[in-house]
Parts: structure tokens; C-alpha cells; sequence
């Protein structure tokens, strides 16, 4: 059974740009479609209490164009995120903010996503400058203080073996001084 | 010419903090997960899932091991767009 030009004309939905929209539009309805961007993780895992650089900012966003009925891909955020890893370069990615734009191109959408953090590293432990003792015994007391007082220490198990050895020889030299 | 038209019709939802750093002492409440979808631009979205995460967990005040994820759905006439954002309540 074909349809000619006299059934389309003679239709009832013929000359009635609404109705003949209708159908194209409810089957796309009935097609609607759906797209999903894979989940990105944002941020490092930051050690508890750890003490960070001031860093250096860092941004990257990328793009996807968008026209129907071609489908839409949402990798723009695995994207910027995987620009913003390049940029920090090994670093921490700290306080990530994100942003998105909309850019209506009369012909289809732009969507952007772009990402803005901060890369910093763990600070070096600062050993606290305390005033030379006067003896031996003080200067025991002095480093066991120190060691004892210093967060930055705790936060650092390999730096904090090295330093309590480079003390332990300073206080033994310091006693062996002291008996001669 | 194309980046004037861009220009004129651009919307932004602006910069929305989701993975701020921790502070140095807190407590982890649990996993939580929050989405928001609006219509076309969906200028609001990021912070609305980020809102509706910390809604879930009372006494929230922060995420951390922050993940984030995108969609869109065509529904005919327009598209909808979603921020779905998952992540580890900290008080």
C-alpha cells in the first residue's frame, strides 16, 4: 500500500504546521534520550591535621557541542578534570570549585565545565628554635620537649625517626663531652 | 561574528566550591549523595547537589572524597541537565 501526493494532501493534518510537527516531535519524545558523564573524583586525600603549602592556583575546562538530534556527550568534565591533574603535576589538588557555561550558538549549544583549584604540597616540619641549655640535663630536657611538642613532627613518621636519632647522637655527644 | 553571538546569549552558573580542604580536625558522618536537575543551563545545579548532599546528613557541614557527575536528558521540547555530587559528610 504506497501513499501519494493526494493522501499527504488530502490528510488531515495536512497544511497544519503544528499538527505535522507533532509527530516528529512525539517520536523523539518517545526516543528521548539520555546521557551520562562519568563520576570524576575531585580533589586529594588530604592527611588529617597535615600542614599545606599556600600553592599555586590552577584551572582547565573543556567543551561539548550539543545540537539535536545529535547527541550530546558529557565528557567535558572527565576532560577538565584530567587537564587539571596534568597541570598540578603531582601535586595536591585542593578546594576545587566548578563552573559551568552555556553558550547558545543559534545552531546547536556549547556546554563548558571548567574547574578551578589549588595545588599545594605537605610543608616541611618546622623544628621549633628553642635557646641553647646551659648543661647537659638541659639539653635533654630541651629535645624531648621538642619532640614531644611538635605536630608537625607527628605528621611526618619518616622525618620524625630522623630527627629523634640526629638528637639522641647530639644528646649522647653532648653527655660524653660533659663526663670527659 | 560566532564568538559575538556566543557572548550574547551565554549563561554561567559561576564558580561553586564542592571539594573545599578539610579542615585540620573533624569527624566523618557517612557517604552521602546529592542531584539537582534543571531545565537547559541549569544555573543552579551544582549548588543545589551540593546542598542536597549536606541536606542528607544532619549536622554536616562539609564533604570530602567529593565526586561529581554530569547528565543530560532530552524530554522532547528541551533538555535537562543534572549534577549529581557524592561524597563523605564531615562535621
Amino acid at each position: 500500500m504506497g501513499i501519494g501526493i493526494r493522501e499527504l494532501r488530502d490528510h488531515p493534518w495536512a497544511g497544519n504546521p503544528v499538527k505535522r510537527l507533532a509527530v516528529p516531535i512525539l517520536a523523539a519524545s518517545v526516543a528521548a534520550c539520555a546521557n551520562q558523564g562519568g563520576s570524576v573524583r575531585l580533589g586529594s586525600d588530604v592527611p588529617r591535621g597535615a600542614k599545606l603549602t599556600a600553592g599555586r592556583e590552577i584551572t582547565a575546562s573543556a567543551c561539548n557541542y550539543w545540537w539535536w538530534p545529535f547527541s550530546m556527550s558529557v565528557d567535558r568534565l572527565e576532560t577538565a578534570h584530567q587537564a587539571l591533574l596534568d597541570q598540578a603535576g603531582g601535586d595536591l589538588i585542593v578546594d576545587v570549585a566548578v563552573q559551568g557555561t552555556w553558550y547558545d550558538l543559534g545552531v546547536g549549544t556549547l556546554e563548558c565545565t571548567e574547574l578551578r583549584a589549588r595545588a599545594v604540597r605537605i610543608a616541611p616540619p618546622r623544628i621549633a628554635a628553642t635557646p641553647a641549655p646551659a648543661s647537659a640535663a638541659g639539653l635533654i630536657a630541651g629535645g624531648r620537649a621538642r619532640l614531644r611538642g611538635d605536630a608537625g613532627l607527628r605528621a611526618q613518621p619518616r622525618l620524625d625517626s630522623a630527627t629523634v636519632s640526629g638528637v639522641d647522637a647530639g644528646i649522647a655527644l653532648t653527655l660524653k663531652a660533659a663526663m670527659q | 561574528m560566532l564568538l559575538l553571538v556566543a557572548s550574547l546569549s551565554a549563561c554561567s552558573t559561576g564558580y561553586v566550591m564542592v571539594a573545599a580542604r578539610p579542615p585540620p580536625q573533624y569527624t566523618t558522618l557517612g557517604p552521602t549523595e546529592g542531584k539537582y536537575c534543571g531545565q537547559f543551563s541549569a544555573l543552579r545545579r551544582f549548588q543545589g547537589a551540593y546542598a542536597n548532599a549536606l541536606a542528607k546528613v544532619p549536622g554536616a557541614r562539609s564533604l570530602v572524597q567529593v565526586e561529581l557527575q554530569e547528565e543530560w536528558r532530552w524530554w522532547g521540547l528541551g533538555f535537562e541537565n543534572c549534577a549529581i555530587i557524592r561524597g563523605q559528610a564531615i562535621r
